[in-house]
């Protein structure tokens, strides 16, 4: 994976200009980044979030704290540690909070937030279908498991990268990634053996 | 091989990756891109303004203290004192601005019969006390039938009272805002509110909480079953709808979703409907915040709106959309036309007032023939133009036949009067005229070319047969595709009318029409006489341009298009030069010239970074260097 950005501005360049507070830099950044930070944020936290504002608080985040990017690691894996962080906080909070009392069916209302129109309308409710069960057997992961598969299975971020983001040896990414793979299966299995 | 691996040869492990990375996820439009980016963009402006720098205050004070305890001059004890004082008075100013999230908020515009006062005595606003007016705690505002009122609360959040709507400001300080809508609706825009901040729409059985959005509330008092209803509609973010009455039962409304809830019961979460009021009272939100942060203040709206809808608005003369219109305009008088096909115009002088939105509503009258009889007044006034038929009924009838668009009816009156023995050759002439207006308006352009053709024999004047022969080439080339005797028409004009109005024009034109009739050599031919006889007019670079073009491309001519390609790229701030540029490069390429090719184009490149063949000028130069 590289880094990708309008007009192909070197990272050092759009890092400093964003650092300065250059607005065309910002709108750079912001551009190069939003579509992996909001498919991110969707998959990891699943239904029930404003994933608007959880990607303006990864944007803050990282416009707070550009500073301190050292350029170690590649500002992709930078950007996913702090997207990362800041859809930890916002599962924690949740928790903290208890917010159980949605009386109505989110998870559809999500699910149709962040999945866009197809033609056939029977594909469309098999999809819907698939997305709030595999959003719901997500939820069921641990965060570490979670950060894991959503990066490889549904990002296809590389197993090395997963691990600069996680700051653990690629070992233990490969068995969280088992171990997450299995409490998928079987969470799914029903859903898996009926299609 | 490792467990990984192994996993991954499981069929059910493949068909769960499968599903897992099928998971879609809803590309952004770019609207909301930009819209998320603006939000995005206020906020972090919003938390850069509000970092505490009280270090700065402190250490002013304690400096001036320090040196008020040492023996100073009297004159440096006495500035730092005044130091003091104005250090003082600015964080008192910057302390109490913070106080309430209601320090900038003011009343933006009031339509009909508003009153606002507090629980127990409410005074009827005028139009004059508007800008005045700031929004505080235990404020009511209450609006009448057909009325409505506009509220700036911060830069980015505003409400719309809606008619017979009454609303109660009960907190408003640095971090709660809550209002109680008694009854009626509004519509609200909510710029992204900070963790710690609440944004409350009370209403007598609910509680709407706002994140950052834009959204309408409401309140039926008593619904048939006598409890309060409240409907929540979220057209952008997200609001957390909850019953008042029982603990616990509470909704997130997303984007185009509406709520209802009657007393503490919520219904099913519906689709937002398309309403044109909506869509009005948000665009009209949106564009009164906008104007309210203008801090030049020279700007107001004129919010047009004519029945039927789909009216052409023009203002002072200009054409600048259809009804429903919100417009952005400068402060001043503007002159408002709303014209619709088959509907008397109507015409009102407006008084655009800055920050604030003035209507225009006009109900547009059906044109029949008895309405368009007022006009003959006017037909009365202009007699030099339509002479003796001015006299005759008949031909009142028709220009009214013509004005209801009934060409067909207007055209049988104009034959029957054409043939009528007393009239003059100006009133044939006028007759002749409208006639052709009909025929254009039929789209019957055979018989306006032999009406025009007609009128043309006849014409003795030189500078009215000129006029009419460009038409008549017109008409052949741009209606009918009668590319030959366009260009024939043309040339007798370019022949006969060399310092003619439309001299230019005619080169180009005739150029155009050999070219489209495939009769290149001519085509250049023309326009090289174009070129000779006006070689310092600013009208011949078009002609150099079509010149340069035809020859390198269509007459594979390199050597001589580099000569005409050269000439336009030497004339500073031609229309035409960075195509030219590009294309002389290109002949270079072609005749094999690498050198002055490269040249030309590093020069595109530099002169015209951004410009339409930058990436073609880049992949030249690469396959330059290549060879």
């Amino acid at each position: 994976m590289h880094d990708e950005h309008s007009d192909h501005k070197p990272v050092e360049q759009l890092v400093a200009g964003c650092i300065a507070g250059d607005r065309r830099c910002q709108h750079d950044f912001f551009r190069a980044y939003h579509d992996r930070i909001f498919g991110f944020a969707c998959h990891f936290l699943g239904p029930g979030f404003d994933f608007d504002d959880v990607v303006q608080q990864v944007f803050i985040r990282l416009f707070k704290s550009l500073g301190s990017f050292k350029g170690t690691a590649s500002l992709d894996t930078w950007v996913y540690r702090i997207a990362s962080n800041v859809c930890t906080d916002q599962l924690r909070n949740k928790y903290r909070k208890r917010r159980l009392d949605i009386v109505v069916d989110s998870d559809e209302q999500a699910c149709d937030a962040q999945i866009p129109e197809y033609d056939n309308p029977y594909g469309s409710m098999e999809r819907k279908e698939l997305a709030i069960r595999i959003s719901r057997a997500l939820a069921l992961l641990s965060e570490e498991k979670r950060t894991v598969i959503v990066m490889h299975e549904m990002e296809h971020a590389p197993l090395e990268q997963i691990a600069d983001v996680i700051r653990k040896p690629v070992g233990t990414v490969k068995s969280r990634l088992f171990h997450a793979r299995k409490e998928l299966q079987k969470h799914l299995s029903k859903y898996l053996d009926a299609l | 091989m490792n467990m990984l691996d192994h996993q991954e040869q499981d069929p059910r492990i493949q068909k769960l990756r499968n599903f897992l990375g099928s998971v879609p996820v809803r590309k952004k439009q770019e609207h909301e891109l930009v819209s998320l980016e603006n939000t995005l963009f206020s906020r972090l402006d919003s938390e850069q303004r509000a970092k505490p720098q009280p270090n700065s205050i402190f250490q002013h004070i304690i400096e001036s203290l320090a040196l008020l305890a040492r023996p100073v001059p009297a004159m440096a004890a006495v500035a730092a004192a005044l130091l003091i004082g104005i250090c003082g008075t600015v964080y008192f100013v910057h302390y109490s601005a913070r106080l309430s999230m209601l320090a900038e908020s003011r009343v933006l515009n009031i339509s009909g019969q508003v009153t606002m006062g507090d629980v127990r005595q409410q005074k009827a606003l005028s139009p004059l006390q508007v800008p005045r007016i700031r929004l505080g705690k235990s404020q009511v505002y209450e609006t009448g039938a057909g009325s409505s009122v506009m509220v700036r609360l911060d830069a980015g959040s505003a409400l719309c009272l809606q008619e017979n709507t009454r609303l109660t400001v009960m907190e408003a300080d640095a971090r709660r805002l809550v209002f109680f809508l008694h009854k009626g609706g509004i519509f609200a825009t909510v710029s992204k509110r900070a963790r710690d901040q609440v944004f409350t729409i009370a209403t007598p059985n609910a509680q709407c909480k706002v994140v950052g959005t834009i959204f309408g509330v409401a309140v039926r008092p008593e619904d048939p079953s006598g409890a309060p209803m409240t409907r929540l509609c979220v057209y952008e973010g997200v609001v957390q709808m909850r019953a008042i009455n029982a603990a616990g039962v509470s909704a997130s409304v997303g984007a185009g979703q509406s709520l209802s809830m009657t007393g503490a019961n919520p219904d099913a979460a519906l689709p937002v409907g398309e309403s044109a009021d909506a869509i009005r009272a948000i665009t009209l939100l949106k564009l009164s915040l906008e104007i309210a942060g203008d801090t030049s203040c020279g700007y107001g709206l004129v919010d047009c709106e004519s029945l039927p809808s789909g009216a052409m608005v023009s203002i002072d003369g200009q054409r600048t959309g259809r009804t429903p219109l919100i417009l952005k305009r400068p402060a001043g008088r503007c002159e408002v036309t709303i014209s619709c096909e088959g509907y008397a115009t109507e015409k009102s002088l407006v008084t655009v007032r800055a920050k604030q939105a003035t209507d225009c509503y006009a109900q547009l009258v059906p044109m029949r023939p008895q309405d368009a009889r007022g006009r003959a007044g006017a037909w009365h006034a202009e007699d030099a133009v339509h002479g003796a038929l001015i006299n005759f009924p008949d031909y009142i009838e028709a220009l009214i036949q013509l004005t209801i668009g009934e060409y067909r009816k207007a055209l049988d009156i104009f034959d029957s009067l054409n043939a009528l023995p007393d009239l003059g050759m100006h009133e044939h002439s006028v007759l002749a005229r409208k006639a052709v207006e009909c025929y254009r308006s039929l789209g019957d352009f055979a018989a306006t070319l032999a009406a025009r053709q007609k009128e043309y024999n006849a014409a003795k004047s030189p500078g009215a047969r000129g006029s009419l022969l460009w038409e008549i080439a017109t008409i052949k080339a741009n209606c009918q595709g009668d590319f030959r005797g366009a260009a024939n028409d043309l040339e007798e004009y370019i022949k006969d009318y060399p310092d003619g109005p439309w001299i230019h024009e005619a080169f180009d034109k005739r150029a155009e029409a050999l070219y489209l009739d495939g009769r290149m050599p001519e085509a250049v031919r023309v326009l090289r006489e174009h070129v000779r006889r006006f070689p310092k007019s600013k009208e011949t670079d078009q002609s150099l341009y079509y010149l340069a073009e035809i020859t390198s491309h269509e007459l594979n001519n390199c050597a001589d298009a580099v000569n005409y390609f050269a000439r336009l790229v030497r004339a500073p701030g031609g229309r035409y030069r960075e195509n030219a540029l590009f294309g002389l490069a290109e002949c270079y390429t072609r005749l094999g010239n690498e050198e002055p090719a490269r040249k030309a184009y590093q020069e595109y490149i530099r002169l015209f970074p951004k410009g339409t063949w930058r990436t073609a000028c880049n992949a030249r130069l690469a396959a330059l260097a290549a060879l």
